[in-house]
């Protein structure tokens, strides 16, 4: 049986056999069930019964906010909460935010409840590290596997069903890559979509903020609420099918890399033969290498990054984590050429990529060459690479959707589609087209760890 | 001192030597890749 999806829930919301208290208290139940998985940095017990109570009450009266009102939803700890400080895994000391977050504001006009703030790799930046203040969240699928980051506690705790979605943020990956080790859907919008507004900056010009969710009608919904005025909707054309969709395969870099894990290139032939199979046209294509966009892209990231917490580091070094600031500190030897050259690159390869996403309506490939590597190979603040295929779709602006394609070893792999700037109603129209044709969707870990 | 020690000292951050090696290294790897993509670009250009 799989679980009740968010329409499912506001069915039975309004049908009044069930309650958003209910709904509220069954989703604190399973955070404390799952408790060791570590996916929540804080619940808020109190204002999520209080909100629900409110909810409950409005809905008696009538009033009906739509879809999301009185659903449960994690909040990353990147993002501001009014009340409380944005820690972000961090022990550098935190005021508590004076307003929320904007998207977090959307929520909750939408009636969303916010159950609490999710584990993040400290300031978004690397991890896991376990000499932080509170531990990493764990792999539902393998405690000994890590999540994957940034927005590591938002996959986590939809994977383990604590709730069917959850905010990220993603500048190199951070809301797709745990996606895919987790085994959920991540959704990485268009540049400029969702305000950043009462968001932790990394690297400004490569931050994005998105929903994590169990299927991609749940992020298109999720990702229509947080979106400003006058977008597509990403749910305008979900259950439209693949068939006339054109996709472009760029299996050379998967291929090419020895990274690569062969199952994970088997699982994007695999889903290259579904898509077809449900009516799209795939072909071959060829993009510019691999390794421009992301020596491009984590040039800049690394320098905003090292921009946005030189003075922080000034006054509070001895607070970061060893593998946090080893990471910030990165860009701090990278001048204003450097800088003007890793933008001339974007420039030259977002241009390819637009020209050939006016070729093909999506591009499908890998979310991460590999699934989730051993924790144990981080221990000790130890630097370790894990390939991944998402830092183009940040420096370039286009949205990009990661789903599940498979299972390795008893480990997800994630693929991930990528359409023109703005066109998330036909990304997350092929992703829900790839979920009616597979079953990838519907597996699940088991729940709560022994 | 070199420039990104320099930095370093600026930014009060004494790490031990270990520690100071890996940081440098860091940057350095960054300072190399802008470099690398510094030739990509002369040759698209």
């Amino acid at each position: 049986m799989t679980d009740p999806t968010i329409f499912d829930l506001g069915a039975a919301l309004r049908a009044g056999e069930t309650s958003a208290l209910e709904l509220t208290q069954a989703a604190l139940a399973r955070a404390s069930d799952n408790a060791p998985l570590h996916a929540f940095a804080d619940l808020f017990e109190k204002t999520a019964i209080s909100q629900a109570i409110t909810t409950d009450a409005a809905l008696a009266m009538g009033q009906d906010l739509g879809p999301l009102m009185g659903i449960p939803i994690g909040i990353k700890d990147m993002i501001d909460i009014a009340g409380r400080p944005t820690r972000a895994a961090s022990r550098v000391p935190a005021s508590p935010a004076l307003t929320d977050a904007a998207c977090v504001a959307r929520l909750r006009t939408a009636g969303a409840i916010i159950l609490g703030a999710t584990q993040t790799y400290e300031f978004a930046t690397v991890g896991p590290d376990e000499s932080l203040a509170q531990p990493p969240a764990r792999n539902p699928w393998n405690p000994d596997r890590i999540t994957g980051g940034s927005s590591s506690g938002s996959a986590v705790a939809v994977a383990a069903g604590i709730v069917r979605v959850a905010l990220g943020t993603d500048t190199g990956g951070s809301i797709r890559s745990p996606s895919a080790y987790c085994g959920v859907v991540g959704l990485k919008p268009t540049k400029g979509r969702v305000p950043n507004d009462g968001v932790l900056p990394l690297s400004p010009s490569l931050d994005h903020t998105g929903p994590i969710a169990a299927t991609v009608a749940e992020a298109a919904l999720v990702l229509d609420t947080l979106s400003n005025p006058g977008r597509k909707a990403a749910s305008g054309s979900l259950t439209a099918g693949a068939a006339g969709l054109r996709i472009g395969y760029p299996r050379h870099w998967i291929a090419d890399d020895p990274a690569t894990d062969p199952a994970v290139l088997k699982a994007l032939d695999d889903a290259a033969s579904a898509l077809s199979l449900a009516g799209a046209s795939i072909r071959l294509v060829t993009l510019p290498d691999y390794d421009m966009f992301e020596t491009a892209g984590a040039l800049i990231l690394d320098a905003e990054a090292f921009g946005c917490h030189r003075d922080r580091i000034r006054e509070h070094a001895a607070h970061y984590g060893v593998p946090a600031l080893r990471s910030l500190l990165r860009g701090m030897g990278l001048n204003r050429d450097d800088i003007a050259n890793a933008w001339e690159a974007a420039q030259i390869l977002g241009a390819r990529l637009d020209e050939t996403l006016s070729q093909v309506d999506l591009l499908l490939t890998a979310t991460t060459l590999a699934p989730a590597p051993p924790v144990a190979a981080f221990r000790g603040g130890r630097a370790v690479w894990t390939a991944m295929r998402t830092l183009p779709f940040n420096l370039s602006g286009h949205p990009a959707l990661s789903l599940p394609c498979g299972l390795t070893d008893g480990l997800p792999i994630g693929m991930q589609l990528i359409a023109a700037k703005g066109a998330e109603d036909i990304l997350c129209r092929a992703g829900h087209a790839f979920e009616d044709a597979t079953d990838h969707s519907l597996q699940r870990p088991a729940r709560a760890l022994p | 001192m070199t420039t990104l020690e320099k930095i370093l000292t600026d930014l009060g951050i004494r790490p031990d030597p270990d520690e100071k090696a890996r940081v440098l290294q860091g940057a350095k790897e960054d300072q190399d890749a802008a470099r690398k993509l510094a030739a990509w670009l002369a040759r698209q250009r």
